[in-house]
């Protein structure tokens, strides 16, 4: 299991750096639901719906 | 400001997208984002490449378009020819095509 799996979405932030700043944001739980019925947390993070790819 | 959200296969597309599409549509003021279909596990075990599922692929599709529907929003897709799974629409009809012929472009909505 990938370690982001053993958390639940309202413990997650994302932190991404798009140009020279840091942006750090709470995904929203309601709109994962969805996603989660579907796939596990690191599935959603290796589909880019969380955000936070590496680049 | 349009919005460009493309769906791809997987890691390799998400690749081009970020590293040759971002930049093209920037120049026109076009924000692209990328969602791969494809992960490295599937049910658990780990998954190595391979064919696209087409309902994985539609409802992942749909599900995104549900959460973008302001007019301001475009979807498009990335999906490798090579292997492509027959339920995909239209697929029989793509296959009668002539490939030496000259090239086809094929518009059509989402069934159901």
């Amino acid at each position: 299991m990938t370690l982001v799996d053993y958390f639940v979405p309202e413990q997650i932030i994302v932190v991404e750096r798009p140009d020279r700043e840091t942006l750090f944001h709470r995904p929203d739980p309601d709109e994962l639901q969805d996603w989660l019925s579907e796939y596990s947390l690191a599935e959603l993070w290796e589909k880019n719906v969380l955000g936070g790819r590496p680049s | 400001m349009i919005r460009l959200h493309m769906i791809v296969q997987g890691q390799t597309e998400e690749a081009f997208v970020n590293q040759v599409l971002v930049n093209h549509f920037g120049y026109f003021n076009v924000i692209v984002d990328v969602r791969a279909v494809e992960t490295s596990r599937r049910h658990g075990r780990i998954y190595r490449g391979g064919l696209l599922d087409y309902q994985r692929a539609k409802r992942d599709l749909v599900r995104w378009m549900r959460e973008d529907q302001n007019n301001d929003a475009f979807f498009s897709t990335m999906f490798d020819l090579y292997a492509l799974p027959d339920d995909f629409p239209a697929y029989a009809a793509a296959q009668r095509l002539n490939p030496n012929g000259p090239c086809h472009c094929a518009r059509s909505s989402l069934p159901g």
